[in-house]
């Protein structure tokens, strides 16, 4: 194995992993990300280094084609017209690795979409052909023969019609009813974070509003699916009296309080005010945790503790968590921000960085197996402690550009060595480092605390155990 | 003056029904104990001694009899003390066998009773009512707490972006 080997293929892996993040839909991400995955898994005992090699070609091939691909469906995704389900969706079909043209190809014939309706010159030709789940697309006009001249409300077929079904060709014709009325109504493009376009129905019912607007959506799901009948009751926990909502908080442990914190804004205001910061704190104290030397605010440490956001990307799904990185991470992005210290060499991902990054950024060693005892970073703190110091040290990097004119020779270590700082830039270096010393020491609290908390658990559950036995004996023993 | 109370009470419903419960019953609400000791405004004052009933205009047929039922069971429970009700922070959530039953009703009948134990200031059913919303939010996910009470997600797309940077430490100092 040659000595760049194992270097050069973590920095493929990371670069493959931040490509695969560019993907428009969450199935095509996974998707790459297991690919990478099980193609690193299998290369990894490869010793000889020509294969080694040639892999890394290859992979480096297959990233520049991924490159071009996310660009490309990307492109796709955020035009308006024409976009093929699986582009807008997070729960979509499984994942295909094909280009879009195949995936809108098998999805018609599955769906007995006519193809005719996919023909890319004809822009004003959209497709409403119902999906049984997922978001719809944006409805199709119909064809001039089965419209009504005037498309009022009056003109619009019930969307459940009392009796024994009606035939196909007429649930048809209500539907392009349904959806020429709908048209008219998506035909105000709305832009969203998303994509350009129409609204998709899924995000209507997310919004869940009462509004007519719903109506048409539902009766677009399609024959199979049953109209919703679901009674949308007014929401009563808010409208209570402040008090009463404070009283209802104040029972509420660490986990509830963040959750009650993040579903709406009232809701925000009340869990995140004055009045509710005992309950924060009784919290903490009843969840038994340490007290940090670097202080966190307890909604911070609440989710750090227990919350299910991804620090990097935001996401609900963030399992892995570092104490002494104050981090929680989902497993991709823990595998994208994870920089080792290598036992004789730097990774190659520290050059990056301004000069003394890695003395002021918190660092772990709770890695297990062969990362055992050695120092980890992430990405992300080392881009922002670099940034931070690149920002205070601004000065001196002037300096030392000014001295360059007249001496060529000059050293940009000399400008930023310690003494040669500012006292008051000495002194924010100092707390700078005594901040990550202070990480470190929380981070070891916190360890010990699950480890405890693990430890109680095994206890109770062993506990629960043996009373059930001795219950079942008791039930056994008189016969 | 609480001697001179009859020994049965009339109530009237916010629907003009009327309920004849005995006195002990009925000063489990402290409302309707200041009412018959003669403690309430002087409008009020005269109810306690006539035999007219008292009106509580914001408590319906159903809840009342629901509320009633609770005060009938805990009637013989002793009086709260004064620095249990100071305590602003009751952090058990545990709820005895008999509240856990007679509460277990659908969430627009569970509210109505939460609000009419706070206006006829009945305390301990005040409690058993907070505490089952709030084990109702627990180990609940954001999501399911607003189906859960119907909460609309009013966060823009920019606010949960910014949410999720408040709710991060900043790395920053």
């Amino acid at each position: 194995m040659t000595t760049a080997g194992p270097d050069a293929a973590r920095s493929l892996y990371r670069s493959l992993l931040r490509t695969a993040r560019r993907m428009p839909d969450d199935h095509r991400t996974a998707f790459v990300v297991h690919r990478v995955r099980s193609e690193f898994d299998r290369a990894e005992r490869q010793t000889n280094p020509s294969v080694i090699e040639r892999k890394l070609v290859d992979g480096q091939v297959y990233r520049d084609q991924l490159e071009l691909q996310a660009r490309h469906l990307s492109e796709l995704a955020s035009q308006p017209l024409l976009i093929p389900v699986d582009l807008r969706s997070s729960s979509s079909p499984p994942p295909v690795a094909s280009t879009s043209k195949s995936t809108l190809e098998a999805l018609s014939k599955k769906q007995g979409i006519p193809r005719a309706a996919h023909r890319s010159d004809s822009t004003t030709e959209v497709t409403s052909a119902s999906t049984r789940r997922g978001p719809s697309r944006p409805p199709r006009r119909s064809s001039p023969l089965l419209q009504p001249s005037d498309p009022t409300p009056e003109s619009r077929t019930p969307p459940r019609v009392a009796g024994p079904r009606p035939p196909l060709d007429r649930r048809k014709l209500i539907r392009a009813f349904q959806a020429r009325t709908a048209q008219s109504r998506a035909d105000s493009h709305k832009s969203n974070r998303f994509m350009q376009g129409p609204e998709p129905s899924w995000m209507a019912r997310k919004k869940m509003t009462p509004s007519a607007d719903t109506e048409p959506t539902i009766a677009l799901q399609g024959p199979h699916t049953r109209r919703r009948r679901k009674v949308i009751r007014p929401d009563r926990l808010q409208e209570l009296p402040l008090e009463l909502l404070l009283l209802i908080t104040s029972h509420l442990d660490l986990a509830s309080l963040l959750s009650l914190s993040l579903t709406s804004k009232p809701l925000r205001a009340l869990v995140l005010g004055q009045q509710c910061e005992p309950f924060w704190l009784a919290a903490i104290e009843e969840a038994e945790l340490p007290e940090l030397e670097a202080p966190l605010r307890a909604v911070e440490y609440a989710s750090l503790v227990c919350g299910k956001r991804c620090r990097v990307c935001g996401k609900n799904n963030a399992r892995k968590v570092e104490y002494h990185l104050r981090t929680r991470l989902c497993a991709i992005c823990w595998d994208d921000q994870l920089v080792y210290e290598g036992p004789d060499e730097p990774d190659p991902a520290f050059e990056d960085f301004f000069p003394g990054t890695k003395r002021y950024t918190p660092r772990s060693r709770t890695g297990k197996g062969w990362k055992r005892h050695r120092t980890f970073f992430f990405l992300w703190l080392l881009e922002s402690t670099s940034t931070y110091l690149a920002s205070l040290l601004a000065p001196q990097i002037v300096a030392y550009d000014l001295a360059l004119e007249s001496d060529p020779l000059a050293e940009l270590d000399d400008f930023l060595a310690f003494s040669a700082l500012p006292a008051s830039i000495r002194r924010e270096l100092d707390e700078r480092a005594e901040w990550v010393k202070k990480c470190w020491r929380d981070g070891e609290k916190l360890g010990e605390w699950e480890a405890e908390m693990k430890r109680r658990r095994r206890i109770e559950l062993k506990d629960a155990r043996i009373e059930r036995r001795l219950a079942a004996e008791r039930v056994a023993g008189p016969t | 003056m609480a001697a001179a109370a009859p020994a049965k009470v009339k109530l009237s419903t916010s629907e003009g029904e009327e309920f004849e419960v005995e006195n002990d019953v009925a000063v489990r609400s402290v409302l309707i104990k200041n009412m018959l000791e003669g403690k309430s405004p002087s409008v009020l004052r005269h109810v306690g001694e006539s035999d007219q009933a008292i009106p509580l205009p914001n408590v319906s047929a159903n809840v009342l009899k629901k509320v009633l039922e609770w005060c009938e069971h805990h009637k013989k429970d002793p009086e709260p003390l004064a620095e249990d009700q100071d305590d602003t922070r009751r952090k058990t959530t545990e709820i005895s066998d008999w509240d856990a039953k007679f509460i277990q009703v659908d969430q627009e009948m569970l509210f109505e009773i939460i609000l009419a134990a706070n206006y006829l200031d009945i305390k301990p059913l005040l409690d058993v009512g907070c505490k089952t919303v709030a084990n109702m939010i627990k180990g609940k996910q954001p999501e399911e707490i607003r189906k859960l009470f119907n909460i609309v997600n009013d966060f823009t797309p920019e606010e949960e972006a910014q949410i999720k940077k408040e709710n991060e430490w900043a790395e920053d100092r």
